[in-house]
């Protein structure tokens, strides 16, 4: 332990790895291996996870197909296209829309698809709440129980092809 | 029910001295290998030969429990302090330096197996009235109550430089150093868990173990990469206790723990590290001895309790990464899960309390032998292994940018736990109902 570069060579206390000793101020010799990871690690952090948000940004979420699910896709982020296959359930929470669940069919399977207060405000908001029978384009977060029960967190929902059309831009 | 008690007691037995022998081995996290378990049931069950939850619960069980008593031995023989650590040398750490690695290890130990008393118990009388109600209270300020938790985290990362010289921008700076690297630390893994959970790299195969490459590289490398550039000696170990526990101790250490694990096992985001730091400021923990018997309850509690928390009837509640990986493979239906999950914890406590001793003396024995470095080597290929058998190139590479993240705190003096920005912020900003803004902001949704 006293020889290592983590001792003060004056005062010899235990200074981690300050250059400078903070009890006495004398200057700490820090071994090459020291100085280098630091520069290394603050590269590889900054740099690293600069192309790592550019490749995600640009990357499509993958679409999947219900019947092709497994419970080791749980936690996936993935886009499901289908038909909804009952009527909306609305969950409200006095006037405003709690969440939205509803069940989806692509013709490999069916998932449920619970659409978040934010995302469902937002449907409201723009009068294009998804109808039974209204194809519909969700993505979102996979979760996969082990009783095999598939639910869909969604993040993002598009009605691609309205049974009702509204005034909106459905 | 009677003819499936062997078969409970045989998995919980065998799932804790399996993970007791794994926990042994620097850096190697129990999710990661409960994840590989999770691979093999998921293909037996495809083969139609489910495993049954008669030895799922406990196995898993028996590991958690094998694992948070054993993991204590690394991280007191593998993680002698070197130029990574500023200032605070932790207690385990000096007993180490002091030829004391042994007692640490023994009366950490010690404080998991009561911590474990306690929360069996607790949970199987109080557990189903008390804890459901307790959610429905908290429920609606977890958002709160976790910002609060950052808060302090960050702002308990006291500058440690810029005391003496002259004023001016190079004390300001000095002052800094080390805090800047806390918060940059926080914030760069929070970055990256935006863009783990919200448009993860990694392939929708795998995403069972989205987070892994990220926990590895935070802390698991750092860790290993210290170790093989340290030029640490660790002194001679002395196998036996020197000091008394008396009940003072014992009460104050455990007191602290099982108030921060018992806090971190409850809420979402906030882990056994978060827990016990948020406790050992609260009971004001001073004492070397006190302080090794808090950690080891409250590594106990947070991991046992948080798994036992997804049997609780009527809570509903899923916290920690076994718990997540279990309910894939298997949901607890009635009072006999929560029962059988209890009796195995209580069973694989004392099985793994009884390796404690043996597997300790043998970790001593392997670093006379093998050497400090030589064991870091070993464990780096079998983690590299790991994340690429699992999550292929794209988790090796996340796995490489987390490992800069993870490096900088130690290598700057700022505290290792900032890197679970890499949950906490995306998770606090979900909760806040923010989340979903910020990623599009970012261009991620």
């Amino acid at each position: 332990m006293t020889q290592s570069s983590a001792v003060c060579p004056s005062c010899e206390r235990f200074i981690g790895p300050a250059d400078v000793c903070p009890y006495c101020e004398a200057e700490a010799d820090k071994p090459a291996i020291v100085r280098r990871l630091r520069v290394a690690a603050l590269l590889l952090a900054v740099v690293g996870l600069t192309f790592l948000y550019l490749m995600a940004r640009n990357a499509d979420t993958p679409v999947v197909r219900i019947g092709d699910v497994t419970p080791m896709m749980n936690f996936a982020g993935v886009r499901i296209a289908g038909t909804i296959k009952n009527n909306v359930y609305i969950k409200r929470q006095g006037e405003e829309i709690d969440y939205l669940s509803f069940y989806v069919d692509d013709g490999t399977g069916e998932l449920q698809v619970q659409v978040s207060r934010e995302t469902a405000r937002e449907l409201a908001a723009g009068n294009r709440l998804p109808e039974k029978g209204d194809r519909v384009d969700v993505a979102g977060t996979l979760n996969v129980s082990g009783e095999g029960k598939i639910r869909l967190r969604t993040l993002r929902l598009d009605v691609v092809n309205p049974t009702t059309p509204t005034p909106t831009s459905r | 029910m009677t003819a499936d008690i062997p078969i409970v007691a045989i998995s919980a037995v065998a799932g804790a001295a399996f993970s007791a022998l794994l926990a042994c081995v620097p850096g190697l996290h129990i999710y990661n290998i409960l994840g590989l378990l999770v691979i093999g049931a998921h293909a037996l069950a495809a083969r139609g030969a489910a495993v049954p939850g008669e030895v799922l619960v406990p196995l898993t069980a028996g590991m958690i429990v094998g694992y948070s008593m054993l993991n204590t031995v690394p991280s007191v023989f593998l993680a002698a302090p070197d130029e990574s650590a500023l200032f605070t040398v932790l207690p385990g750490q000096k007993y180490l330096m002091m030829g004391r690695g042994y007692e640490a290890t023994m009366i950490t130990s010690a404080g998991g197996l009561i911590g474990l008393c306690l929360l069996v118990p607790f949970l199987g009388v109080f557990g189903p009235g008390f804890l459901p109600a307790a959610k429905a209270v908290f429920q609606r300020h977890m958002h709160w109550i976790l910002w609060c938790v950052i808060a302090f985290m960050l702002m308990s990362e006291w500058p440690k430089g810029g005391r003496f010289g002259q004023g001016g921008w190079g004390k300001f700076l000095d002052a800094w150093k080390s805090t800047g690297a806390g918060l940059l630390t926080f914030l760069l893994a929070g970055f990256l868990g935006f863009i783990l959970l919200y448009r993860s790299p990694i392939s929708v195969t795998a995403a069972f173990q989205n987070l892994l490459p990220a926990f590895v590289g935070l802390f698991t490398m750092p860790w290993l990469l210290l170790n093989i550039a340290s030029r640490i000696e660790i002194p001679r170990q002395l196998l036996g206790m020197s000091t008394t526990l008396d009940r003072i101790v014992l009460a104050k250490g455990v007191m602290a723990g099982c108030l921060g694990g018992g806090f971190a096992a409850f809420f979402p985001g906030v882990t056994g590290g978060v827990g016990g730091m948020l406790a050992g400021h609260a009971t004001a923990v001073r004492d070397d001895r006190v302080f090794l018997v808090s950690q080891g309850a409250s590594k106990l509690v947070y991991y046992v309790g948080a798994l036992l928390l997804l049997f609780v009837p009527g809570l509903g509640t899923t916290r920690g990464g076994a718990a997540w990986m279990l309910k894939g493979l298997y949901v607890p239906h009635s009072r006999h899960d929560f029962y059988m999950a209890l009796g195995a914890v209580a069973l694989a406590g004392a099985v793994s309390f009884l390796l404690v001793g043996p597997l300790t003396r043998g970790t001593i024995w392997l670093l006379r032998t093998c050497g400090y470095r030589r064991l870091s080597w070993a464990t780096l290929w079998i983690i590299l292994g790991l994340v690429w058998g699992i999550t292929g190139w794209m988790g090796l590479l996340i796995m490489a940018v987390s490992t800069g993240i993870g490096l900088l705190p130690p290598l700057l003096g700022a505290r290792r736990m900032n890197c679970l920005g890499v949950i906490l912020l995306p998770l606090a900003c979900n909760m806040s109902g923010v989340g979903p803004a910020v990623a599009r902001w970012l261009g991620l949704l």
